[in-house]
């Protein structure tokens, strides 16, 4: 196999970048694995308890950059109670004391104190990047060591956290020698900053293409900021309340006019009525639009806007657009690949949107690929159709906001609108289930679904057949996870070698028994299987035939966590 | 198996049946009557149209789906509204909302409304009954009983839940407000006062026009019999007063938010309410500079 010199092989290992590649080619041969391992710039680890920090500092020396997951997805809809863990801290002292040359960090749903964003900034000479997207445990004191101690920080990007905001000044951190910001995104925040140090912070970066601001942002200092960077390729703005008659609404059209290269818009976390009319002449440049947090611009409004948006790509709105406006879309956006719809605030909800939108969207845009849409109500008619229509999904999310809700023309389950689709979208990875769902769709998705890797199931089936059909079927499958289903021990027990193929399975408020847990425990000692106890009591004994409320089970080589609160039973 | 083709899919036509030999083939009425208890459980007597008599089951604590989970309606994220099967629907899609104004005894309403909160008025006549997640006949799912919401559900990140409910219901107000009234004055040549409409209540210039005709019919007709023309019939009036408008005589006219004076008409109606401040319905005699057109307009018809 070797007629190479170890740094030819190296060198070839440079062109192989995906993680999926890198780790096939490590079970090649050892001596591929030893010049993999020690070629190796970036990790991704999707369950932070699967392997050690010590262990992964140990086989890459020479990483860079390191992507880590903690709470089950599930956590993001307060199903995982505080404290359970997916702490960072670990990682980062395990990285610090190896010596190792981090200079990129992403986690999601972790928890990150602010000793370990200090203990971050003072231990990685050439850190870059910190990526944070659904996190907590941090306040803006962590974020001013950040700004403070990284001297060549590029990129503080802050999506979706818990952030206790302190107002302090921690924009005001960066030190005046900072100048290589690329990207900054502080949309999360809650709290003032400092404009003047903001403004300053934009002035002397001259490679600042992405910026997210706050809501505590108004349009002056928004004027002011684009003016010093009318190179900006994505702008989050914050607030974009102002008298549409003042100077300052004047100056920003103007402004705005000299920003040609913004080619991505979100935020508009505070909107004054009928003021989008400033951003048309730039509309026509956007491939991303996200308005999923302004809750502020009425549909009309979005709807004139929308049509403007001839090459937009990717669109997050909300469903106050309605039925009518997605027409506008599929009408507008031909070249639409992405497309979420949120539900708006559930008072006050008159336009809503139902299986109409999305079937307009199906025939209007058929190269989308990645669907999360919050609705009303849907039909498996209308299933059928986007399934014809739109054979490329990758992703697709249907939540009915009703969650066990039939078709409501035929009062049928949906199962064979979501057979459809998992029939025509040979490419499917993800898929979100919802509505009155029988066995049958599991049949389906068994059958058909052979590319499937994450699977959300909620209010669906009807016995142990339906799991029995995933996870025989679905080979590719990684994560399973699924609420109030009437799955239990004969589904769980059934293939258990199969969940050492996968990285999770989260089941809660099903059917598996405790007694099954343990059996299942005992017999993969390579799982985690822990159960969620959260009644009150003190002696509670956990008997075999008692329900499990919640149960995590993912496969590891660290063995068991030594960090799990009291309410987690590792079996 | 077909499914009928409807609603204009065009892919409907025989659907190729997915059905294994399981399944339960040839229409089975039963399973797709509308009715309020879930398939199995008992049923209350059907009625035509169901009205009273899905009140009563629901008062007789029929067992309920998923839609137990209702919360006081304080704008938590709860889920209202009950699987398909327990509201009765119209065929075209309006929902049945028994609204228990009053109590028991009030008789439901087909509310033509998508949106499914309205639903949630039934809580106040459902009794607290633990609520199974299955249909009867199926291995039940104990749920936390009496909760008052369902936890985690619709699935949506706690940070987007926790900005929409923290979000200033001001946004939703002001856009409220400013959705609800557009209120501007209207003023007409001779006319001694003036008056208000709100410009939301129209959706296009034909609603606007024929409202200020019925406005200001009173000051026309008395134009009229100056111009000594017999007003003792309605109808002739109102043509004459259209007439009156659309012809040689009037011109309706709006101020916009430049102060410009414009002539109602040249620009999309949405657009037109944004920008109009004030309207003003002039003589054409008056309008010369400002309606080349409407000058055209009379010379053609007369």
């Amino acid at each position: 196999m070797n007629y190479f010199p170890d740094e030819v092989i190296e060198h070839v290992f440079d062109y192989v970048v995906s993680h999926s590649d890198r780790n096939a080619l490590s079970l090649v041969c050892k001596s591929w694995c030893r010049i993999e391992r020690f070629t190796r710039q970036r990790v991704f680890i999707g369950n932070c308890y699967s392997i050690s920090p010590e262990r992964l500092v140990q086989r890459f020396p020479s990483l860079k950059s390191l992507t880590l997951k903690g709470k089950p997805h599930f956590a993001d809809f307060s199903l995982v109670p505080h404290g359970w863990g997916g702490f960072v801290y670990p990682w980062i002292e395990a990285l610090a004391k190896s010596k190792v040359g981090l200079e990129e960090l992403r986690l999601k749903r972790m928890v990150v104190s602010d000793d370990s964003l200090e203990l971050l900034s003072r231990s990685f000479m050439d850190f870059k990047s910190l990526v944070l997207v659904s996190c907590e445990g941090f306040t803006t004191d962590g974020l001013a060591a950040v700004a403070a101690n990284c001297r060549s920080l590029r990129e503080l990007d802050l999506q979706e956290n818990e952030v206790e905001d302190h107002k302090g000044q921690w924009l005001s951190c960066f030190p005046e020698s900072c100048t290589s910001l690329v990207s900054l995104n502080f949309a999360c925040l809650k709290g003032e900053i400092n404009l003047g140090a903001l403004e300053r912070l934009v002035a002397r970066s001259p490679n600042l293409k992405s910026l997210r601001l706050n809501r505590s942002v108004p349009v002056d200092a928004l004027q002011k900021i684009l003016m010093r960077a009318p190179q900006l390729v994505d702008l989050g703005i914050g607030s974009f309340f102002h008298d549409l008659n003042s100077d300052t609404y004047a100056k920003l059209k103007a402004t705005i006019l000299k920003c040609k290269s913004i080619t991505s818009l979100s935020g508009f976390l505070e909107v004054a009525p009928f003021s989008l009319a400033a951003i048309y002449p730039i509309s026509q440049n956007l491939t991303s639009l996200n308005l999923s947090y302004a809750a502020g611009i009425q549909s009309s409004e979005l709807i004139k806007l929308i049509r403007h948006c001839g090459k937009l790509q990717r669109l997050w709105i909300m469903d106050c657009i309605g039925d009518k406006g997605l027409g506008v879309v599929a009408s507008s956006c031909k070249d639409l690949e992405e497309l979420r719809v949120f539900p708006s605030a559930p008072f006050g909800n008159h336009a809503a949107v139902t299986e109409k939108g999305l079937v307009a969207i199906s025939m209007g845009c058929p190269k989308l690929h990645s669907l999360l849409y919050f609705c009303h109500q849907m039909t498996n008619a209308a299933l059928i159709t986007v399934a014809k229509n739109c054979p490329n999904f990758i992703r697709f999310r249907l939540c009915i906001l009703d969650a066990t809700k039939p078709d409501p023309d035929t009062m049928q389950p949906l199962d064979e609108g979501f057979g459809a689709i998992v029939q025509s979208c040979k490419r499917l990875r993800r898929l979100s289930l919802s509505g009155k769902l029988t066995d049958q769709v599991f049949l389906y998705i068994g059958m058909y679904a052979d590319q499937l890797e994450m699977l959300s199931i909620a209010f669906a089936g009807e016995s142990d057949k339906g799991m029995l059909y995933v996870l025989n079927g679905c080979k590719k499958l990684r994560k399973l996870e699924m609420r109030d289903c009437p799955f239990g021990d004969s589904a769980l027990l059934t293939d258990i070698g199969k969940y050492e193929t996968m990285r999770s399975l989260w089941m809660s408020s099903c059917e598996v028994t405790v007694g099954a847990c343990k059996t299942l425990a005992k017999k993969m000692p390579r799982l985690n299987v822990e159960i969620f106890n959260e009644s009150e009591q003190e002696d509670c004994d956990m008997e075999d035939e008692q329900r499990v409320e919640k149960m995590y089970l993912y496969r590891t080589v660290a063995g068991k966590r030594n960090d799990a609160p009291e309410y987690v039973w590792t079996l | 198996m077909s499914v009928p083709v409807e609603q204009g899919y065009d892919v409907l036509q025989e659907v190729p049946s997915m059905e294994t030999k399981d399944r339960t083939i040839g229409l089975n009425l039963k399973a797709t009557e509308l009715r309020l208890g879930l398939p199995g459980s008992e049923s209350p007597e059907r009625e035509n149209g169901g009205g009273l008599s899905m009140l009563k089951s629901l008062v007789s604590g029929a067992k309920r789906g998923f839609s137990d989970a209702i919360d006081g309606g304080s704008g938590k994220w709860v889920l209202s509204g009950n699987g398909g099967s327990e509201m009765g629907l119209c065929k075209d899609g309006n929902l049945f909302s028994p609204k228990a104004k009053g109590g028991v005894g009030s008789v439901p309403e087909c509310i033509n409304q998508q949106n499914p909160l309205s639903v949630s008025v039934v809580k106040e006549t459902v009794p607290q009954s633990p609520k199974p997640l299955h249909d009867n006949n199926k291995p039940q799912i104990s749920a936390p009983a009496a909760k008052a919401q369902v936890v985690g559900w619709p699935p949506i990140r706690s940070f987007r839940k926790n900005s929409m409910v923290s979000q200033p219901q001001k946004n939703d107000a002001d856009a409220e407000a400013k959705s609800e009234c557009l209120y501007v004055k209207v003023s007409m040549e001779g006319a001694p006062y003036l008056r208000k409409v709100d410009l939301n209540n129209f959706s296009s210039y034909r609603e606007l026009s024929s409202a200020l005709e019925k406005m200001f019919s009173c000051f026309t007709i008395s134009q009229c019999s100056s111009y000594g023309i017999s007003c003792r019939e309605k109808n002739l009036s109102e043509s004459r007063l259209i007439d009156l408008l659309h012809g040689s005589e009037y011109v309706l006219t709006y101020e916009d938010k430049d102060g410009d004076w414009m002539l109602v008409g040249d620009v999309p109606w949405e657009m037109f309410t944004e920008s109009c401040k004030k309207l003003r319905i002039m003589k054409s005699s008056e309008a010369i500079g400002l309606a080349p057109r409407a000058m055209e307009k009379c010379k053609s018809r007369n």
